[in-house]
C-alpha cells in the first residue's frame, strides 16, 4: 500500500472552517482527502508514533487515527508538512467523512 | 457504431462463456488526477456514455476503491454497500489512465459468482483489449 488512492484537495481557503488537534496539539491544515491529510507544524512531530487526530470541518467532528507517511521541511518559511494516512475504525464516523469529501468534489467539479 | 457496439459485446459474452446473456457493461477512464471518470461506453441504464461522473457517485467503483485503500477494514465496506451488490467492478487498469469496467449481475444465470469472478480477473488484460480495441476502431 504506497500510493493514494482517492484525490487530494487543497483546504487553505477553508482555515476558518477547519480545526485539527494531533496528539492534543492544534494544526493547520494545507488538504485533505479521504484516505489522508497534508498538516503544517513548526515543531516536529515523531514519525512513528501513532497520531490521534480531533478534526472538525464546519460543523462536522471526527476522530481518526492517523500514520506520518512522508514530510517535507520547508527552510524558508520554517514549516513542516507531513503527509498522513488515516484509517476509520468507525463506521459511522467513516460515512460522516466520506460525505464530506463528496461535498468538496462536488463543489469543485460538479460531477 | 451499432455494429460495434454488438461486436463489443458479443466478444465480452464469449470470454464470459455466455452466463450473462443480454450482458450488461459499462467501461470508464479517467480524465484527471482527481478521479473524474468518463464514461466512454454503457449499456447499463444508469451509466450514460460521454458523461463525466466523479468516483463517489458510482457504487460498484468506489466500493473497489475502498477495498484498494484501506481506509476502513472491509467487513464495514461490505456492510455499507450490502445493498448494491448487483454490479461489480473490475479494475482495469490503474498506473497512468485508470479505467474500470462495470458488470451488472442482476441477470447471471449460469455461473456462480465465484467463477465468474475468478474468470473475470483471469481475463482482466483481454477485457482491457477488447475496450482498447473497440474504441480505436471506432476513431479511425
Amino acid at each position: 500500500m504506497n500510493e493514494y488512492v482517492f484525490p487530494i484537495y487543497n483546504v487553505e481557503h477553508l482555515t476558518d472552517a477547519i480545526t485539527c488537534a494531533v496528539n492534543g496539539n492544534n494544526h493547520k491544515i494545507e488538504s485533505i482527502g479521504l484516505e489522508r491529510l497534508n498538516l503544517l507544524s513548526e515543531a516536529p512531530l515523531k514519525k512513528e508514533s501513532d497520531l490521534n487526530i480531533d478534526f472538525t470541518i464546519f460543523t462536522k467532528a471526527f476522530e481518526f487515527e492517523g500514520k506520518i507517511d512522508d514530510s517535507h521541511y520547508d527552510r524558508e518559511h520554517k514549516i513542516y508538512t507531513y503527509q498522513v494516512r488515516i484509517k476509520f475504525s468507525n463506521k459511522f464516523n467513516f460515512l460522516k467523512w466520506l460525505a464530506v469529501m463528496k461535498g468538496i468534489h462536488r463543489s469543485r467539479f460538479k460531477t | 457504431m451499432k455494429a460495434l457496439g454488438n461486436d463489443l459485446l458479443k466478444q465480452l459474452e464469449d470470454l464470459l462463456e455466455e452466463s450473462l446473456s443480454p450482458i450488461e457493461v459499462a467501461y470508464f477512464e479517467s480524465v484527471d488526477k482527481y478521479l473524474n471518470l468518463r464514461c466512454r461506453y454503457s449499456n447499463i441504464t444508469q451509466y450514460e456514455s460521454n458523461t463525466i461522473y466523479n468516483p463517489y457517485r458510482i457504487k460498484p467503483i468506489l466500493r473497489v476503491l475502498l477495498l484498494k485503500s484501506e481506509v476502513i477494514d472491509e467487513t464495514s465496506i461490505s456492510e455499507i454497500f450490502l445493498k448494491d451488490k448487483k454490479e461489480i467492478c473490475l479494475v482495469l487498469e490503474y498506473k497512468t489512465k485508470k479505467s474500470f469496467f462495470i458488470l451488472n449481475l442482476e441477470d447471471a444465470k449460469y455461473i456462480k459468482d465465484m467463477k465468474l469472478i475468478k474468470t473475470l480477473e483471469k481475463n482482466t488484460k483481454k477485457i482491457e483489449s477488447i475496450f482498447t480495441n473497440h474504441f480505436k476502431n471506432e476513431e479511425e
